[in-house]
């Protein structure tokens, strides 16, 4: 199966108050095409870092993480927003939109932005309401940000993630806003499109969205402690009672 | 605990404080220094008039014979309280040189006056009275200090018949009789012994020997009355004319008035802005507050603290600066005037204190809005809550707009009142430019020759000495006019010359007695000039009257007037009204077929020359060149320099422009980098989204100053459809106090107002917005996760 990121010897450092704090202490680890990765650990062990180190939304102290086969310290600003643009998605615990902009007009705006995809204003729209019909929030189209429910927005998110058809999606606690019923309904969205062939790389601390991954990667004071491989072919409250198991093993 | 939360929230807040901060200093240092202008400049004729000691009326007379003299009428009229009378000799720019060159350009003639017979107060550039003058020094008032150049102990020559002198320039004088910039009549102050050797050539005396007379009268109009017969009179003005002779004064001191209070306006009106935004942005904490049972009033309390500090410590630095700032603002007013405001240190501390006041009072509105916040707004941290009530009026999938382009557009359209009020803003300071461009144009234009009662010539050369010649008896009018045209003609320029005649002359109507001076050119047609009712006089018993002498009168067109000319009484009838700025607006034309004695012309205009070959521009201005050579004048000037020299307005306004157009940058490029700045701490979430998902830096800065852009592009489409009715509003009262009541088009210069001026106040605007953007730069997309 083809490498889609690969990450080597990843340190990240910040310096508060001219103290050092290691976040990100040596980690490699791969993602392969069609994978479904979940990130877990304690807070505080440097999952959302790892998350956006490797997505190039934030620096790296040492280390290599090549995506696509770019070497992602090789590559300026510009050509980091343009990978993100074009070939990652983003999706975030707080359902960050822009205020101003109706739920449409906020899935489309990367496809506008983009010139990825050759196509017609007309054309791009129609894709934003294809992937809004098939998350199931088509109604919520010419509503304002403020007028759909935490679920729904949290779908449109995964709309604008997908709008560009990226090669990975990114997602930081993603039902971590959400109450269980719209936990499930996006966790189901994110599985579909990844049994549709989209990677996926998620921060959780829910192990009932990890159990919905095809790996989990377990984090410890910012180094690798745990690699656990999860068998989609189990019913999914075998694979959840297993995962819960093995995150005990680990001291979760 | 209070304390460490407001400590905690200064801290951490540094960035909108900062700009709280900046903005209370703005409107302490706008609003002390402008109330303190305010107050010194609508008292400051008044108190400049009496430090002064200006009377009721003034006259200027010629010394002459007759019987009916000005000081036997004063003499013998009850109407009069008491007079003084200043000695003193005319003169004009020939008598003065330097370096072998005429000293300056008189705008009129000068008058020389020796120290000890000084009747008013005159004041030196430090305001002290002129009492005493060492022999061989001399002070001198109007505007020739300036144009000369001279310098304190710089030395000139005075040549006054067989007499020639060398003085030093002791200092300027402020002279509030003969001073003002419409005036303009320059004083020679010097030392008695000076002026008695000046008085030694009794042949140069001859006919220009006067004398001012300062009058206080029970009855204005009585004294008027009475004097109406008197020939010796040149000129006459009582003192609440005088006033308006300070026009330009007042003109640049209401212009004042407009800029201070705009910028009070603006300072408050953003003040109010920044405030408003500053609490709603602590929405959050306000709920986290009120959520772990804190009191309504104890939150509002704490931000009242807050406010508080800031506006103290804002309040006092711009006190501070307010000073240097009024007194450069009033500089512009106060060169020939004494201005005085004793309570300057009071007002500006009122004032600053009026700001913390009036912040508070801000602050306190703003607060109101705490008791309707509550814990789940802090809860759902603005996200997903009721803080976002607008729904986006333009649509990016039905717009053909680019990415940047609609943003920014989308941004403008959905947060109406704050770009609105900076768009209100900026279509002020454009407006204020706009407004006095189109004024300093318009006293600048060839177009407005008919305000000056003249007609369109090739050529205009101003040489009071010829006129004084004429005046004295020394030659005619004709032989006066016939030189030059011959001097032409001998330079291979043959032109037809003539002149406007001014004369003082007494007339009645009804019971009403009083003198006005008309204007007189037998070289020209009546018809040639603009009036603004009824038709030019075509007979010579027929004239045009202004409109506000027609209102002195009571007359109409039509009413019959008895005229004195040459002694002589005849009717005359009114057959139009005009408007002009001649004599403020007072004064009258005969018919051309009228020929008064040159002895009783009492002043004129320039000589108007009109070649016979009709050159075009260019060789116009290259002959006007040649003639100051042969004539070894600089008064010869085109059409447009004419009316620039004699309503000698346009460059002080040119120059209030100028500095008007500097603050309005100031001011627009503070309000565009504040402003920006508080939008990208309160944009910070947006900013790091967007790099999450793939923009640029540059399509941010893009997207950031593009909005700054279209609230130009609106201020300026505004600020252009006002510019009309605004200048029209402002300025038409002001030109009616110059004479001309019935309005007049104005000219406007639509690539300057249009197009010069815009660009510069955007470019401003754009060039403080992009470097402000930059600052986005620090946002990183990863920042997404540390936004609260």
């Amino acid at each position: 199966m083809k490498t889609i990121l690969e990450v080597k010897d990843l340190c990240k450092t910040y310096i508060i108050n001219k103290r050092q704090n290691n976040v990100l202490r040596n980690i490699s680890f791969t993602v392969n095409e069609g994978e479904m990765v979940a990130v877990m650990g304690p807070s505080g062990s440097g999952k959302s870092t790892l998350l956006y180190t490797v997505s190039g939304m934030d620096k790296m102290t040492a280390g290599e993480v090549i995506f696509c086969g770019r070497n992602m310290a090789s590559l300026n600003e510009n050509e980091l927003a343009k990978m993100r643009l074009d070939d990652m998605g983003f999706i975030f615990q707080q359902m960050y939109m822009m205020k101003n902009l109706s739920v449409l007009d906020n899935i489309i705006l990367p496809a506008v932005k983009s010139d990825k995809i050759k196509e017609s204003r007309k054309e791009t729209v129609q894709r934003g309401q294809d992937l809004m019909r098939k998350l199931g929030i088509i109604e919520t189209m010419d509503n304002d940000i403020n007028e759909v429910s935490g679920g729904q927005l949290q779908r449109a998110c995964i709309c604008r993630s997908m709008i560009n058809n990226p090669q990975m999606i990114f997602a930081d606690e993603p039902t971590g806003a959400l109450n269980r019923t719209s936990s499930e309904e996006v966790m189901n969205e994110l599985t579909k499109l990844n049994n549709d062939g989209t990677t996926i790389m998620l921060v959780t601390h829910d192990a009932k969205v990890a159990a919905k991954c095809t790996r989990l990667l377990f984090l410890v004071d910012g180094n690798i402690k745990g690699e656990y491989n999860i068998n989609r072919g189990l019913a999914l409250r075998d694979r959840e009672r297993d995962l819960n198991n093995w995150l005990l093993e680990m001291g979760w | 605990m209070y304390l460490r939360i407001l400590k905690k929230d200064l801290k951490r807040k540094k960035t909108m404080n900062c700009i709280l901060l900046l903005f209370v200093i703005l409107s302490a240092m706008f609003s002390a220094s402008s109330v303190n202008n305010i107050i010194t400049v609508t008292g400051g004729l008044d108190y400049y008039f009496e430090k002064a000691g200006i009377s009721d009326y003034a006259f200027i007379v010629k010394e002459s014979d007759s019987g009916n003299s000005i000081s036997t009428i004063l003499e013998n009229e009850s109407s009069v309280k008491e007079y003084k009378k200043e000695e003193i000799i005319f003169s004009t720019a020939e008598n003065f040189e330097r370096e072998g060159k005429q000293l300056a350009d008189f705008s009129n003639i000068a008058v020389i006056m020796p120290v000890d017979e000084a009747k008013l107060n005159y004041f030196d550039s430090d305001n002290n009275i002129i009492n005493e003058i060492e022999s061989g020094k001399v002070y001198i008032s109007g505007s020739v200090p300036k144009k000369s150049g001279l310098k304190i102990g710089d030395t000139f020559q005075f040549k006054f018949g067989e007499n020639e002198l060398t003085f030093e320039f002791a200092g300027i004088a402020k002279d509030a009789f003969l001073g003002s910039e419409m005036m303009d009549n320059t004083r020679f102050i010097l030392n008695n012994s000076d002026y008695e050797k000046i008085c030694s050539d009794s042949y140069a005396l001859n006919g220009n020997i006067g004398a001012i007379y300062y009058v206080n009268t029970d009855d204005v109009k009585v004294l008027e009355s009475a004097t109406a017969d008197c020939t010796d009179i040149m000129f006459k003005i009582a003192a609440s004319n005088l006033k308006m002779t300070y026009f330009m004064n007042i003109l640049i001191a209401g212009i004042l008035l407009i800029v201070s209070i705009c910028l009070i306006l603006v300072s408050f009106v953003v003040l109010r802005f920044t405030i408003g935004f500053t609490i709603a942005e602590e929405f959050r904490e306000i709920g986290v507050m009120k959520a772990v049972g804190i009191r309504n009033n104890s939150v509002r309390g704490l931000y009242l603290v807050k406010y508080l500090g800031i506006a103290v410590i804002g309040a006092v630095i711009g006190y501070i600066a307010s000073i240097p700032f009024g007194n450069m603002m009033l500089d512009s007013v106060s060169k020939n005037m004494v201005l005085g405001n004793d309570n300057s240190v009071l007002t500006g501390i009122l004032c600053s204190i009026a700001v913390v006041g009036i912040i508070l009072m801000f602050c306190w509105s703003c607060t109101a809005k705490i008791k309707k916040m509550s814990p789940v707004d802090a809860i759902r941290s603005g996200q997903t809550g009721e803080r976002f009530h607008k729904k986006s009026l333009v649509h990016l999938s039905k717009s053909k707009l680019k990415t940047t382009g609609f943003l920014s557009l989308n941004d403008v359209l959905s947060s109406p009142k704050q770009y609105g009020i900076i768009t209100a803003v900026f279509t002020i300071c454009m407006l204020l430019v706009m407004v006095l461009a189109n004024t300093a144009n318009t006293l600048n234009s060839d177009k407005r020759l008919f305000l000056l009662g003249t007609t369109k010539s090739d050529v205009y050369y101003g040489d009071l000495e010829r006129v004084m010649e004429v005046m004295q008896g020394k030659k005619t009018l004709v032989e006066s006019v016939e030189e030059i045209e011959k001097k032409l003609s001998d330079n291979g320029m043959p032109a037809d010359v003539h002149i406007e005649t001014m004369y003082q002359l007494p007339v009645k109507f009804g019971d009403i007695k009083t003198t006005v001076r008309f204007q007189l050119c037998n070289e020209t047609s009546a018809d040639e000039y603009t009036y603004t009712q009824g038709t030019a006089p075509c007979y010579a018993n027929e004239i045009a009257i202004s409109e506000p002498i027609a209102e002195k009168l009571n007359a109409e067109i039509g009413d019959t007037l008895l005229l004195a000319i040459d002694d002589e009484e005849k009717k005359y009838i009114i057959t139009a009204l005009f408007q002009g700025f001649n004599n403020l607006g007072e004064s009258g034309r005969l018919h051309e077929s009228i020929f008064p004695s040159d002895f009783s012309i009492t002043g004129a205009m320039a000589y108007q020359i009109d070649f016979d070959d009709n050159p075009d521009k260019k060789e116009i201005d290259s002959r006007i060149e040649k003639m100051k050579d042969i004539f070894n004048n600089q008064k010869i000037m085109n059409a447009e320099d004419y009316v620039k020299e004699t309503t000698g307005a346009s460059d002080i306004i040119a120059g209030v422009k100028n500095f008007v157009l500097i603050i309005s940058l100031i001011i627009i490029v503070m309000i565009s980098v504040l402003m920006e700045r508080s939008f990208i701490a309160k944009e910070k979430s947006e900013i790091a989204l967007m790099k999450a998902i793939g923009f640029r830096n540059n399509a941010i800065y893009a997207h950031h100053t593009a909005r700054f852009f279209i609230v130009g592009i609106a201020s300026y489409v505004i600020a252009s459809l006002l510019c009309k009715p605004f200048t029209k509003l402002a300025v038409d009262p002001i030109f009616a106090i110059m004479g001309a009541v019935a309005g007049i088009s104005y000219e406007i210069r639509p690539i300057e107002i249009f197009v010069v001026y815009p660009l510069v106040i955007l470019s401003a605007t754009l060039a403080g917005t992009f470097l402000t953007s930059l600052y986005t730069k620090s946002i990183k997309a990863s920042d997404t996760s540390n936004i609260e």
